[in-house]
């Protein structure tokens, strides 16, 4: 499956990049130990930068939170304003009749940042063992923890086998909807 | 290897044995054979003294320069312990190695928290603040412009894109007629905005095909390019393009046919020649619609395709000619359900009809009404059909009442509801209040024909020769003649309930 991921993973390019770049952010902010910088390369660490085992709890839940949440912000952005161009109002071709490139980019590149969101199995390992371990955590921190430690544990596993980008696709396709629910409530109040 | 060790470094053993041999026996030659092995024992001396010291100068060499061992071992391969020493020597080079830094090669390795740690202190420090690479803090950078300006399109858009999830929510609840109006306004903040949204024109044609606004429709196909038309999100457009086209040219061809007869009495209309032209209208080829006609050719329109003339929409104007020419409900009706029989989904053409011939014939017209409601909760058509239903069943007071309260709840048809409960006090004999409901359906939207010559006839009814008169001029200015039911009432030749219960049941 390694082929897979790595299809995936060059498929949405911008997304890799900017879930490495958020890592290393991260690690230099925490101030881990990187051992090979390189966002790029052609196995099972394209994406991510290879740092050291983090033994302290706050800096293996942000390694693996904070480039979750930049990666998923920006797709959200990016993914809301393609989906809507394209998906929804179907702006496929400027009103000059050329193709809209710039729709198209903004649904890739944002699909792209929302497939790459989830941390390494082995961060969220780590992040297992130093929370849920017995005697690492007191109860209201599991609990606290849990439904953000569910989603990064569960996504990581999608995303070693390339799920994401299905995932990510369908939820740019439902975007659009789940904005119409709330947005014209909302636009309405800020006319008004 | 041991064994030429053997050989050449106990080499003067084997040579002391052969040249004994010729010597072997006596005193003499005893104390020459020790004398011999004695020098040989002294050579023996000399030689390891020599090659002691050789090992000693290859050593000192060695720690001088690191290539020259490897060679001066090489040479001395044929020495008993060079080459064990050599392997010595290269066995220490790599733990000498394993001490030092991992990432520099230079300083040792541990820090002064991790004693551990394969990096020395100085890469230690410089690993937890690992370099961003230019490029990457570049790509970086741009992308962070990127998700702006997507900001920035997406606050454009967001008009657009409310007024199109607004006229969706209407379509989806089957609130055709608000959903069009949406779908309008949906459009014009498109065109302010100069944004293409092919989808929304889509979604907006497949609304006003379901209402029956075909011109409208082909009007909004415009905005889609012809060849995106085959690809596969655009295949029911594509079907409802060619299809709005095969109902306007067959209205168009069906029109020519009839637009003589719009101002001619009933009994001057020649039906049955009409009827057979429409007829013949069924297996006719439409006329070819190129541009020959000095319109302005756009290679990008698309030019719908169908073959032959809707046979659905034939029909419905040979109910129309059977309507003009006062031929029997029945047989208007024949039409009516030939429609529904050959386009049963396109409610817009026969459902109305269907309704109001149902409930003059007194058949139930709830399966209809609910079918109606059904493809549009907004339409008010239902309400005015149970108001004819119950009129026509003599039920006049419900029928008021009824009209009035579809008049309190904003219905659109209110103009015909007023002509309705016009009937019903014209039929009860208060001639009075009859004149003043219909002249209130007059006032309220642009009149129909038929509303004018029934008001014309309260009008004669209730004395108002007056108005009458306006009324009459209204219709002959506008190339109308007054409807032969009110001349003939006028003239006597008819009372008002064989006008409104015999034949059509109304005034035609």
């Amino acid at each position: 499956m390694k082929i897979v991921y790595l299809i995936v993973r060059y498929l949405t390019l911008p997304g890799t990049f900017l879930q490495a770049f958020f890592e290393h952010l991260t690690c230099r902010v925490y101030e881990v130990l990187i051992e090979e910088g390189r966002y790029l390369r052609p196995n099972e660490m394209c994406g991510h930068v290879e740092h050291e085992l983090v033994r302290k709890r706050s800096t293996s839940f942000g390694i693996c939170f904070f480039p979750f949440l930049f990666n998923l912000l920006i797709g959200l952005m990016l993914t809301a304003v393609g989906a809507v161009n394209v998906l929804y109002l179907g702006e496929f071709f400027t009103s000059g009749g050329s193709v809209h490139i710039l729709n198209f980019l903004f649904l890739w590149v944002g699909v792209s940042a929302l497939t790459n969101l989830f941390p390494q199995t082995e961060d969220a390992l780590t992040l297992k063992e130093l929370i849920y371990a017995k005697g690492k955590s007191n109860l209201f921190v599991k609990i606290i923890a849990a439904p953000i430690f569910a989603v990064l544990y569960a996504g990581s596993y999608l995303q070693k086998w390339g799920v994401t980008l299905l995932t990510s696709a369908a939820f740019a396709y439902a975007l659009p909807y789940i904005l119409g629910t709330f947005l014209p409530q909302l636009y309405e109040l800020v006319q008004m | 290897m041991d064994d030429q060790k053997e050989k050449r470094g106990g080499a003067p053993e084997p040579n002391a044995a052969q040249k004994a041999e010729p010597n072997a026996a006596g005193k003499p030659e005893e104390s020459r054979e020790q004398s011999l092995h004695d020098e040989l024992e002294d050579l023996a001396r000399v030689f390891q003294e020599e090659l002691d010291r050789a090992k000693a100068e290859a050593a000192a060499d060695a720690e001088r320069e690191e290539d020259a061992p490897g060679i001066l071992i090489q040479g001395l391969d044929d020495l008993p312990d060079a080459a064990a020493q050599a392997k010595e020597a290269a066995e220490e080079q790599p733990e000498k190695e394993k001490a030092l830094c991992e990432c520099c090669g230079e300083r040792p390795r541990g820090t002064q928290k991790d004693p551990d740690s394969p990096y020395c202190s100085v890469c230690d420090e410089g690993l937890r603040h690992y370099p961003f690479d230019f490029l990457n803090v570049l790509l970086a950078l741009v992308l962070l412009v990127f998700v702006f300006y997507g900001g920035y399109q997406f606050a454009r858009h967001t008009e657009v894109f409310v007024k199109a999830v607004e006229a969706d929510t209407l379509a989806s609840d089957k609130e055709l007629y608000s959903a069009w109006n949406a779908y309008i306004e949906a459009q014009d903040a498109m065109s302010a905005d100069r944004i293409h949204g092919e989808l929304v024109y889509k979604r907006a044609i497949r609304v006003m095909y379901r209402l029956g606004y075909m011109a409208n429709a082909a009007e909004a196909g415009e905005n889609i390019n012809a060849w995106e038309l085959n690809l596969p999100h655009f295949r029911s457009t594509k079907t409802q393009l060619d299809r709005a086209a095969q109902f306007l040219a067959t209205g168009d061809a069906a029109m020519e046919i009839l637009s003589p007869y719009s101002s001619t009495l009933a009994q001057d209309i020649p039906y049955d020649d009409v009827l057979a032209e429409l007829e013949a209208l069924k297996t006719a080829s439409p006329e070819e619609t190129t541009a020959e006609d000095g319109s302005t050719s756009d290679s990008d329109a698309y030019t719908p395709q169908y073959t032959g003339y809707n046979t659905a929409m034939v029909a419905f104007y040979q109910y129309y000619l059977a309507l003009i020419s006062n031929q029997s409900l029945e047989t208007q009706l024949g039409f009516v359900e030939e429609i529904q029989s050959l386009e049963p989904e396109e409610t817009w053409i026969y459902a109305t009809l269907l309704g109001e011939l149902y409930a003059k014939t007194g058949r139930d017209i709830e399966p209809i009404c609910a079918k109606m409601l059904e493809v549009n909760a907004e339409d008010d058509t239902p309400a005015l059909l149970r108001v004819i239903a119950l009129r026509t069943a003599g039920d006049y007071d419900e029928a008021v009442a009824q009209s009035e309260a579809a008049i309190a709840d904003g219905n659109a048809n209110a103009s015909e509801l007023y002509r309705q409960i016009g009937l019903c006090f014209l039929l009860q004999g208060d001639y009075e209040k009859a004149y003043e409901e219909i002249n209130e359906g007059f006032q309220t939207t642009n009149p129909s024909i038929q509303l004018i010559n029934t008001l014309a006839l309260a009008a004669s009814a209730a004395g108002e020769e007056e108005a009458y008169a306006d009324l009459e001029d209204l219709l002959t200015s506008n190339g109308y003649a007054v409807s032969g039911d009110v001349l003939a009432y006028r003239a006597g030749t008819c009372t008002l309930e064989s006008i409104f219960t015999e034949g059509d049941l109304d005034v035609t």
